[in-house]
């Protein structure tokens, strides 16, 4: 870094001996060309002489001062006081002849600004390491995380694709045995394996909302519900005409990450039927109320419902409240996880024997919102 | 669905071919089923065979090619057989990059996750 000196008087020979020393770069300048260096905002040293009395100086140190405050002025002159040199922008005056001050005074004063230009510089150099390292470690994580849900969807596949078969064959078995034969144990061997295979899509879904970003797009509500209940046709409800039982409240497009939504649905649906009343004809009711930027979703039924003394834990990870179930224990918790993950709500109000309602409100995801929060 | 006669079962899975062959023959279906363990052998055989198939369920991941190569291998053949042959993906795969490739593949008809069943198969519309 150049360190520029502005010379306005005779004494030359001094700031040449110290840059020798440390290698910065002097300019003697005269007006006009000294109103124009003074103005460089890397300036960190004049020398200026009270040249015959001009006041030109008082204008260099007004414009120096102006675009760099750190400057440091010296004049040169006999006449001022150092009270009157100080009113107006130099920080010493020394007078012309005495070589020796002036000299003492520079070499104090450039050791102070190299050290200060080293302190910045090795400050610098030193944010910029952390830059670079963060970035680095940044692309690692960015590298892992998508190997890891490669790594998640890959296990998942290689995981499912036998049980998918074994269901296969369970299918074909239960279509080409008599009733009363072996279709019991038929049954039973499909729930393990359902249940087995829940597991695993549940640890997807769990995974998968840990690490993917959020996302946002138009969503229909009754089309999302058709897509998840179509899903949930081939489950445990083959008894069951899901669209006659589920009612959902006509309701305007919103925006909101339509996956995570659907993860949400997919289970509060699966619970709301598998947790139906078996006196009565299952209704599940789907309510949504749009108001601005909120967005909220009730799912009620007219199940068995939750005790109150299940009820505070539903959402814990691996809690169960009926040990008939073949849930994993994952649903609820990832239901909860999800609906946090996008900055929104769940709550449970259920009278046991009458029915369950969940709500959950959520924010509208619009793209830009989005990008400010992150 | 009257003129599908002729079904490509490709997929490497013996178990899976088994398995679907033995919902085709429940779902009622009374045409040709030939059943055709490697890719390769699969897109060789388009590529030469007389009679084409009207569809073929094909698997997604299989060892060497994957459903997709195969699909993309399919696209640079003569035209007319891409054109008449209908491809149904089949796959344990809950991968939603999976769906969203076979969803946007002009050549897809659809996206079956496995077990195929008969209600599955008699639900496709084409």
């Amino acid at each position: 870094m150049t360190i520029h000196l502005i010379l306005n008087g005779n004494y030359s020979t001094v700031p040449d001996m110290l840059a020798t020393e440390h290698a910065w770069r002097f300019s003697r300048l005269y007006n006009p060309e000294a109103l124009e260096a003074v103005s460089a905002t890397d300036l960190k040293l004049i020398i200026c002489e009270d040249a015959h009395e001009s006041n030109a100086w008082k204008e260099f140190a007004g414009i120096a001062r102006c675009k760099n405050p750190d400057v440091f002025f010296i004049l040169l002159s006999s006449n001022l006081t150092t009270n009157q040199a100080y009113c107006n922008g130099a920080d010493i005056v020394i007078a012309p002849g005495n070589r020796q001050e002036l000299l003492d005074c520079l070499r104090e004063r450039m050791q102070r600004t190299y050290q200060s230009i080293q302190l910045t510089s090795r400050t610098q150099a030193g944010t910029n390491h952390i830059v670079e390292e963060l970035q680095e470690k940044n692309k690692t994580l960015e590298k892992v995380s998508y190997e890891l849900d490669r790594f998640v969807y890959s296990a998942s596949h290689d995981l499912r694709a036998p049980l998918t078969s074994i269901l296969g064959l369970l299918y074909l078995l239960r279509s080409e045995v008599s009733e009363d034969g072996p279709s019991h144990y038929i049954k039973l061997m499909e729930e393990s394996v359902l249940k087995l295979d829940n597991t695993i899509k549940d640890i997807v879904a769990y995974s998968r909302n840990n690490r993917q970003e959020i996302s946002s797009e138009p969503v229909v509500l009754n089309e999302l519900v058709a897509d998840i209940l179509s899903g949930l046709r081939y489950l445990e409800t083959a008894d069951l005409n899901l669209p006659d039982i589920v009612e959902v409240q006509p309701v305007e497009l919103f925006f909101t990450d339509r996956n995570r939504l659907q993860v949400i649905l997919n289970n509060l649906l699966a619970n709301a039927i598998r947790f139906r009343h078996p006196a009565r004809k299952p209704e599940i009711k789907i309510r949504c109320m749009i108001s601005g930027n909120d967005v909220q979703i009730d799912v009620s039924d007219n199940g068995i419902g939750i005790s109150d003394r299940h009820i505070d834990r539903i959402f814990d990870m691996f809690y169960r409240s009926n040990e008939g179930s073949t849930g994993s224990g994952l649903g609820l918790y990832i239901v909860r996880e999800t609906v946090r993950k996008m900055g929104g709500d769940i709550h449970v109000t259920s009278e046991i024997d009458k029915g369950a309602c969940f709500t959950i409100s959520i924010p509208q995801i619009v793209e830009t919102t989005y990008k400010e929060k992150a | 669905m009257n003129q599908i006669t002729t079904i490509w079962l490709v997929e490497d899975s013996t178990v899976d071919l088994f398995i679907n062959s033995r919902v085709l023959a429940q779902s009622g279906f009374a045409g040709d089923v030939l059943q055709v363990p490697s890719p390769e052998d699969a897109l060789n055989a388009l590529a030469t065979s007389a009679v084409l198939p009207d569809l073929i369920l094909l698997d997604i991941r299989m060892p060497e090619m994957d459903g997709f190569e195969f699909l993309e291998k399919m696209a640079t053949l003569p035209k007319a057989i891409p054109e008449k042959v209908k491809i149904i993906l089949l796959s344990s795969s809950i991968d939603p990059v999976d769906y969203q490739r076979a969803l946007t593949n002009p050549l897809v008809l659809a996206f079956i996750p496995k077990p195929l069943t008969v209600e599955k198969f008699n639900n496709l519309k084409w």
